[in-house]
């Protein structure tokens, strides 16, 4: 098992206060990043080889270097703390139990980019963590940390599972409604309020620190040739201890249920993983012998995405997890680009007709038929997302969909 | 530039240029469904996918970039395929329906991909919404493409209609879900001409359309760009499309371009010449009309007054005064400006030396601070208002300065609520305030101005506190209101005012308090500030440049020995070398015998005038009228001869907007049985009466057409030489001064020097607040005003029936507490009379007005006209009556 990093205070009473943090030398990394010419933080951070660990993989210090240098207005980092992805719930603990980790992480991240200001955007339904981070970040106003040249607003989410797409989360910050934005221009160039924007997870800007004041390489170090460092698991479902597990991004499917979650549990027997959030392609029972970082899993035709680990037994009924995964799409899609609004709108009716009991076979050729002429066509990756489960899920297991169906 | 191939052809485009542009420049078929010819690419209907060679899947054409060397295909087998699927995705959305045309782009797209039918059927159904008078919103047509919201929101900053609710559970709709009649849509019909689909539809049969016309709308002075349709059928469509390329509208149209130009077929329309035989009226030919015309004319020369038309183009108007001055021989020669904006104009004129607007309206977008005076721009100036919403979305302040509560005030962030006629105290105190903080531009004071010390000391009584007693206003709102005008947040300020500043007895102090605030923050002269009067009529601004007032012959040139003898030289005859009378003079004259005949060209005085019964005992004793318009109006009736002319569709000409700019007006029909163009007809007249008196005019009435009009009057006018119709119709309109034919127009006046030189402050004095002020008989002060569905006394708007659905009947606005002490309800009937007259309304009870003061529009329906009421004294100065202030009582009728 891999050096526990990102979780490393959790275990203190005491971790989300100021003092907790400091205790254990916290903003340490940022009194050193202070000390550094902003192209050395990025530098830093690229040669760590983080990647976004919201659900895109995109490699970090990358996406920090494509803000325009010769810009003259404002730039603004943005941290998405939406965590809607089915089956994740990773920031969570960070916000509640390390939220200075993501201050300081803001702190040298906006240094590197020359951000005066960060918004931090936050579920809607996580009250908790937002009054725990919302307090962290007054500490740190009383400690003098923010309001000297870098200030923080906490704005809160209304419940849209699209509001966590990164354009679509700076539509709703603008004031309008959460609807992603077409690309070009990408965030970094023209963003919030049409200014340079770097948006990063909770949970990247959380690696910033430990990667300031113990170098790229250890970082590098920890996982795998092309994604550094540890990163946290969700593991839910039928497992023994369901939880947030931290390890490497070599770890395989297998480790995590077996070795960190206490294996399968009610039959004990394992029939499907879903390894990324819900918009990850399902594997099969002997498809867990995979590394979770970003090609381990994309050579297996899924994807790591939010590392939200939903494991099912023999006893799940797979056309009632596609049924939940239906209806979720159905019903946040933004409904702006026609394929993705009336295909996940059709493809629920018919999933949901299948479970019925009224469902035809050649529904089943009419979902994939659907599913497969639309990917890549839409203005985010939405609809991507929610194409991977329907043609995983029929195709792995048509059988048991076939088996509903009338004859 | 880039080059790229599609489809196996080389294509050049400008950078920063689409995929989809260098598509629709080779003019290949590919559906863009959601693609607004003149609008950002939404993205959203995903009908427009291509292949690019080296690109992972099928990018959407309308927002991707193109690049050199890029090879596109828009033919590829995939993109064809995952193209199609979209389509039948998207027809299985709608219901199809026997009125449906083929859903328009659509279907034209869906039949090219070989899907005609849906293979599957839609997912909600739904009820049309017809709610609206002049189109419907039927959205089993819709493909959600949201094309309309943009229109709605972003284009007109309205925002009545948008995308409710998220997923398949989509739709267009209004606030809360409701009928859209009952929503903020203003029904400018943006979003009814961008739907690709006609689920937004004008309520009339679907019908061909031959083709369309450039034109310029004849309403209000905004002057918008408006491509008129022509049915097969020969007639304007109920719709008119926008036109993106015009600079002053940039494809905008209110409700009255865009729906309300159905007059022209109004079936009273007279297009026959009529001649008034024992007080009835009887069709004749035009030469019988005209020779009876004549000889009423020649008869009473000397006696003699003309009112030109500030509806009717330039040259018109031009003719008109030609006509007055060369066979007439005199300047008696006005138009509606008196009736609007005199006092602005000789306040300006007497400070600057010019009266026109200073600025363009792009000023307006890009100023930091708007201050509107007296001003219902959302009502009578709609695209402007559009142009002062867009600031305020782009963080300008908004003052609004008005007693009565206009749609302006919801976007506004001061309004300053002053008892009508305490102006002058209001601005006056605000000049103070400059000054006393040292918020005053001292270099432009300097170098630009006169009379600084002595108007400075005519502030002295005019401090915050004087103000605050004597206009109502906190002293702490005034002293804002200076500091945003004088430091706007960022670029300069704009000052704009309406009829509210104008129309009162002490109007031209009202002015001179205005213009002096600009003068002191030397805002004006540079982009982002200056000082706008807001036009009402289309051509009122260019009514004057040609010489419709007795002040001044044709380009404001002055009655002085030098441009009398230029004229001279133009015309062949010598022009009257002394002002003549403003047209409230010319009506008192036809009491006391000094008018005895008028020509009366597209005006209707007897709706628009003061205290109607009066003015019409005034052209009662008028020995003989010729009334030349479209329709026989109130003050027809008391015409001896009536020439049909033209409406704006049916002749060429210019009209010039209220940022100067002069604008072609085409033929878009032929004119209907004998009508015959204004020009024409003045110039028939001219000829004819030339004869009776023996004064030989040469050629100076034979014109090959309004081109040749136009160029005589541009050699006569410094400020417009360099324009010409050839060019405008080249260039599109241009803003004058435009004194060469390589100058490209001027946006902004006052840049380097004024008219007169130097700019002067000219103190202006708090007199009494009105000439006739409530008592115990007539408790009420009665306010008039516009509406937007209406246009001035409604003679044009009261034939477009969706109009009258939109606003039937009369409402008098009334405050709650006044109601209530009268026990009436919204919808009650009233009665209101004055010193002068009476008409019945229905209340409309409202906040918007100030308690003990209603508000009537002053157009006429069912026989009820505002100007039964109003005073006919006026501003000593500039003679414009006092419309704004009268005193009333109310009754409420069973
Ligand atoms: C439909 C959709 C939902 C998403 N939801 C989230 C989310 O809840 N949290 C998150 O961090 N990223 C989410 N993302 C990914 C973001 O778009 C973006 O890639 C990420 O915030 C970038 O940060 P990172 O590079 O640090 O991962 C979502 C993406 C899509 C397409
Ligand atoms: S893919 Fe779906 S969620 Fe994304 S923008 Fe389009 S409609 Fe909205
Ligand atoms: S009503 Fe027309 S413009 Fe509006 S979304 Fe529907 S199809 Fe598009
Ligand atoms: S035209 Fe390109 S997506 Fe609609």
């Amino acid at each position: 098992m891999a050096e526990i990093v990102l979780m490393r205070n959790f275990g203190r009473q005491d971790s989300h206060t100021l003092a907790g943090y400091r205790a254990t030398g916290g903003y340490t990394a940022w009194e050193k990043a202070k000390g550094m010419e902003p192209a050395a933080i990025t530098e830093e951070v690229k040669k760590s080889n983080l990647r976004g660990l919201g659900g895109a993989g995109f490699p970090t210090g990358m996406k920090w270097s494509f803000v325009p240098k010769t810009h003259t207005g404002p730039v603004y980092l943005v941290i998405n703390a939406d965590e809607g992805e089915p089956g994740t719930f990773k920031d969570r603990y960070l916000l509640e139990r390390d939220p200075h980790a993501l201050i300081e992480g803001m702190l040298i991240t906006a240094r590197a980019i020359r951000s005066a200001k960060g918004f931090v955007y936050i579920r809607g339904e996580y009250v908790q963590p937002w009054r725990i981070f919302s307090g962290a970040v007054k500490d740190a106003y009383d400690a003098g940390l923010l309001g000297n040249g870098f200030d923080i607003v906490v704005h809160r989410g209304a419940g849209a599972y699209i509001c966590g797409e990164e354009t679509g989360l700076l539509s709703s910050l603008e004031g309008k409604k959460g609807w992603p934005k077409i690309k070009p221009p990408f965030p970094a160039i023209k963003g919030a309020f049409g200014e340079p924007t770097v948006v990063n997870n909770v949970e990247t800007i959380a690696c910033v620190p430990p990667i300031i004041n113990r170098g790229a390489e250890w970082f590098a170090g920890l996982g795998t040739k092309t994604q550094g460092g540890t990163r946290m698991y969700s593991v839910s479902g039928r497992v023994t201890k369901p939880g947030v597990y931290e390890d490497s991004c070599a770890v395989t499917l297998r480790q995590l249920i077996h070795d960190h979650a206490g294996g399968v549990s009610h039959t004990g027997k394992l029939k499907a993983v879903v390894p990324g959030g819900g918009s990850a392609a399902i594997l099969t029972a002997d498809e867990i012998d995979v590394a979770m970082d970003v090609d381990g899993l994309k050579a297996k035709g899924s994807m790591i995405g939010s590392a939200g680990v939903v494991v099912m037994d023999e006893s799940v009924s797979i056309p009632e997890a596609l049924l939940v995964l239906a209806r979720f799409y159905a019903h946040e899609s933004c409904g702006q680009c026609t394929p993705c609004r009336e295909s996940t709108g059709w493809i629920y009716k018919m999933v949901h007709r299948i479970v019925d009991g009224h469902g035809r076979k050649d529904d089943l050729d009419t979902i994939l038929d659907v599913a497969k002429r639309g990917g890549g066509t839409t203005i985010c990756a939405f609809y991507d997302g929610a194409i991977g489960p329907y043609i995983s899920y029929i195709e792995k297991f048509r059988g048991e969909f076939e088996a509903l169906c009338r004859s | 530039m880039v080059k790229l191939t599609i489809d196996g052809r080389a294509v050049e485009l400008t950078a920063g240029a689409t995929v989809l542009d260098g598509v629709n420049r080779l003019g290949l078929p590919l559906p863009q469904l959601c693609k607004d010819p003149d609008r950002a690419p939404l993205g959203a209907c995903r009908t427009c996918l291509v292949h690019v060679e080296g690109m992972r899947g099928t990018p959407a054409a309308c927002h991707l970039p193109a690049r050199d060397g890029m090879v596109v295909s828009t033919e590829h087998p995939e993109a064809v395929r995952v193209r199609s699927t979209v389509l039948d995705l998207t027809l299985a959305m709608l219901t199809p329906h026997a009125e449906r045309d083929g859903f328009g782009q659509l279907g034209i797209a869906a039949a090219r991909h070989g899907r005609p039918e849906p293979s599957v059927a839609p997912l909600h159904r739904f009820h049309v919404d017809d709610s609206k008078s002049f189109f419907l919103l039927d959205r089993e047509a819709c493909i959600l493409c949201g094309r309309c919201a943009v229109a709605c929101g972003d284009v007109q900053q309205i925002g009545a209609i948008s995308l409710l609710g998220r997923s398949h559970a989509t739709k267009v709709g209004v606030f809360g879900d409701g009928a859209m009649a009952d929503s903020v849509c203003t029904s400018c019909g943006q979003c009814v001409a961008t739907c690709p689909t006609g689920a937004l539809r004008p309520k009339e049969p679907a019908a061909t359309i031959s083709r369309t016309v450039p034109t310029t709308c004849p309403y209000c002075g905004v002057g918008c760009g408006i491509e008129a349709r022509v049915t097969e059928g020969g007639r304007l469509a109920l719709m008119a499309d926008d036109a993106p390329s015009n600079k002053s509208s940039l494809g905008m149209l209110c409700v009255k371009g865009r729906f309300a130009t159905g007059f022209v077929h109004a079936r009273d329309r007279v297009t026959t010449p009529l001649v008034k035989r024992e007080a009835r009226w009887v069709e004749v030919g035009w030469d019988e009309a005209l020779d009876t015309a004549a000889d009423g004319l020649a008869r009473h020369r000397g006696a003699f007054g003309a009112l030109a038309s500030a509806k009717a183009t330039n040259e018109d108007g031009y003719l008109v005064q030609k006509f007055a001055r060369v066979v007439m021989s005199t300047n008696d020669i006005d138009h509606c400006t008196r009736l609007c904006h005199s006092p602005s104009v000789e306040a300006m004129l007497a400070s600057m030396g010019s009266g026109a607007t200073s600025n363009s309206y792009v000023d307006y977008e890009e100023a930091g601070c708007l201050m509107v005076v007296g001003a219902d721009a959302s009502s009578n100036h709609p695209v402007i208002a559009v142009r002062f919403r867009r600031a305020v979305s782009g963080g300008a302040r908004l003052i609004v300065v008005n007693p009565k509560r206009v749609e302006l005030c919801d976007q506004a962030d001061l309004w300053i609520r002053q008892r009508p006629g305490t102006d002058v105290a209001l601005f006056n105190a605000m000049a103070r305030v400059i000054l006393d903080e040292g918020l005053h531009d001292d270099a432009f004071v300097r170098a630009r101005t006169d009379g600084f010390h002595a108007w400075r000391g005519s502030l002295e009584p005019y401090t915050l506190a004087y103000a605050e007693r004597v206009t109502g206003v906190p002293a702490r709102d005034i002293a804002q209101a200076a500091r945003w005008y004088a430091q706007p947040p960022f670029s300069g300020s704009c000052l704009i005012w309406g009829m509210g500043v104008t129309q009162h007895v002490n109007g031209i102090h009202n002015a001179h308090s205005l213009l002096n605030l600009s003068l002191v923050a030397g805002q004006l002269g540079r982009p982002g500030s200056g000082i706008s009067p807001l036009r009402g009529q289309n051509n009122v601004q260019g009514c004057g440049d040609a010489g419709c007032i007795p002040t001044n012959l044709p380009g404001y040139a002055h009655y002085v020995p030098e441009t009398l003898a230029r004229f001279e030289q133009a015309w062949g005859v010598r022009p009257p070398g002394q002002g003549g009378r403003v047209v409230t003079e010319m009506v008192e004259g036809c009491l006391t015998g000094a008018t005895r005949a008028m020509y009366v060209v597209g005006e209707n005085p007897l709706l628009s005038e003061p205290d109607l019964h009066h003015a019409e005992k005034a052209f009662g004793q008028l020995e003989f009228l010729v009334v030349q318009d479209l329709f026989l109006h109130e003050t027809a009736d008391h015409a001896h001869v009536f020439l049909p002319a033209a409406a704006f569709a049916e002749k060429e000409g210019t009209f010039t907007n209220s940022e100067r700019r002069v604008q072609r007006v085409r033929t878009v029909l032929d004119p209907p049985g004998q009508a015959r163009p204004d020009w024409w007809i003045t110039a028939e007249l001219a000829k004819r009466v030339a004869r009776r008196i023996g004064l030989n005019v040469g050629g100076q009435f034979d014109y090959e057409g309004p081109a040749a009009i136009f160029d005589e009057m541009a050699r006569l006018t410094p400020f417009l030489a360099g324009l010409s119709h050839a060019r405008l119709d080249r260039e599109g309109g241009i803003q004058w001064p435009c004194p060469t034919p390589d100058h490209p127009g001027t946006r902004y006046l006052y840049g380097e020097t004024f008219p007169r030189g130097r700019a002067r402050f000219i103190p202006a004095r708090q007199i009494e607040e009105a000439a006739e002020l409530p008592d115990a008989d007539y408790p009420f002060v009665l306010n008039t005003g516009r509406l937007l569905y209406h246009w001035h006394g409604g003679t044009l708007t009261r034939r477009v029936q969706g109009l009258l659905e939109l606003a039937p009947r009369l409402e008098i606005a009334i405050h709650p507490s006044d109601a209530r002490q009268l026990g009436v309800d919204t919808g009650a009937r009233l009665r209101v009379t004055s010193r002068r007259g009476d008409l019945t309304g229905y209340a409309r009870v409202t906040e918007a007005v100030r308690a003990g003061a209603i508000f009537v529009p002053f157009v006429k329906l069912a026989d009820s006209a505002a100007n039964f009421l109003t005073n006919s004294a006026a501003d000593p100065a500039s003679k414009i009556p006092e419309y704004k202030v009268c005193a009333v009582r109310l009754e409420k009728l069973s």
